[in-house]
């Protein structure tokens, strides 16, 4: 619903990390970004193909991040038991139960992701990657 | 290149140095969130009305547009003020702090966040709230919670409003109660009604217990 958000902020994240110029008026970047990956967990709200949508929108006007592709890791709940100790992976949102004891004593370990994990960089007078 | 942090870092770090301040000034700070036309400045207006004699009460209030809310609040007496988000779906930390930049703080015991009626993105927005309460209304339908489970999740009190309403609108409150603690089980819920009044003392004294407990925790 906010993906648009979310990939601005992305967006800023990056140019406040990497000191890109923010418009393509200013000074040339440093650096040039060519894949930003990130990690969506299924509790975060947000949905990877909008997030895909967003990306180029949010990210045309960047000299550090213009034409960067985004890739998305998408994380499944996981939740430990605190009854039974088992660590399992659940697909259903609503009931974060145990599936073997059926405890609702459970601690959410993963699915609250919403992270930069990586970027693939370069200097702006290399050449890009090619494509396999 | 690692870069490792969370998306939302700028907005969580944002959030932190609020509840810093929130800290050092004794605020107790309530982020109440719901789908749109669940009663949320309804249920406000009453609380603040009823919570005056006892503390001092604020309220920042976010909306796409117009500034009915901030005036429908600023009726109790206290001060409110509205966040006009433009097209943003849900608050973020720097538009409260933005919205109580001039505001002394010290004049201020509990502070009322009413977000944009969302069900969805308010959940992964810290304001630096000490509590969050999710609002439903019995006219939404008993299944709200389990189709929105990230937001009531991340809630950690369930106000049911509008209960007198319930009848006329055939809905099963205790299955609504249910469906909460079948999302996040242990939640304590209210059942409230701004019209009526039912639940709202009730309500008005939970705050009342937070707040002292809070303050007595940083007098401390």
């Amino acid at each position: 619903m906010h993906e648009l958000t979310v990939a601005t902020q992305i967006r800023e994240g990056l140019e406040r990390e990497f000191g890109s110029a923010s418009s393509a008026d200013d000074a040339a970047p440093m650096l040039l970004v060519d894949v930003v990956r990130i990690r969506v967990g299924a509790l975060s709200g947000i949905v990877p193909e909008a997030l895909e949508f967003a990306w180029p929108h949010a990210t045309a006007d960047s000299p550090l991040l213009s034409g960067a592709s985004i890739q998305i890791e998408f994380v499944e709940v996981s939740v430990d038991c605190a009854a039974c100790g088992t660590p399992t992976i659940t697909p259903d949102l609503n009931r974060l139960r145990c599936p073997l004891c059926g405890s609702p004593d459970v601690r959410v370990d993963g699915g609250n992701e919403l992270d930069i994990v990586s970027v693939d960089v370069r200097e702006p007078h290399d050449p890009a990657p090619v494509d396999p | 290149m690692d870069v490792e942090r969370r998306i939302l870092s700028h907005n969580d770090d944002l959030a932190a140095a609020l509840r810093d301040r929130f800290a050092r000034h004794g605020v107790f700070v309530v982020n109440l969130v719901s789908g749109p036309g669940s009663g949320k400045t309804e249920l406000l207006q009453r609380t603040m009305s009823d919570l005056r004699p006892h503390l001092r009460v604020a309220a920042v209030t976010g909306d796409l547009a117009t500034e009915n809310d901030a005036a429908r609040l600023a009726e109790s007496g206290a001060p409110a003020r509205q966040i006009l988000t433009g097209t943003m779906c849900h608050l973020e930390a720097d538009m409260v702090a933005a919205a109580i930049d001039d505001w002394d703080l010290d004049e201020v015991e509990v502070l009322f966040i009413e977000n944009v009626g969302n069900l969805v993105c308010p959940t992964g927005f810290d304001l630096g709230e000490d509590l969050r309460v999710l609002l439903v209304a019995t006219t939404e339908g008993e299944d709200k919670p389990l189709k929105y489970p990230t937001l009531t999740m991340s809630s950690q009190l369930a106000i049911i409003s509008k209960c007198d309403l319930a009848d006329a609108v055939e809905c099963d409150v205790e299955l609504l109660e249910r469906n909460i603690e079948e999302v996040r089980p242990g939640t304590p819920v209210l059942r409230t009604s701004a019209r009526s009044g039912e639940g709202v003392d009730e309500w008005v004294e939970l705050i009342r217990e937070r707040f002292a407990t809070k303050t007595a925790a940083t007098a401390g």
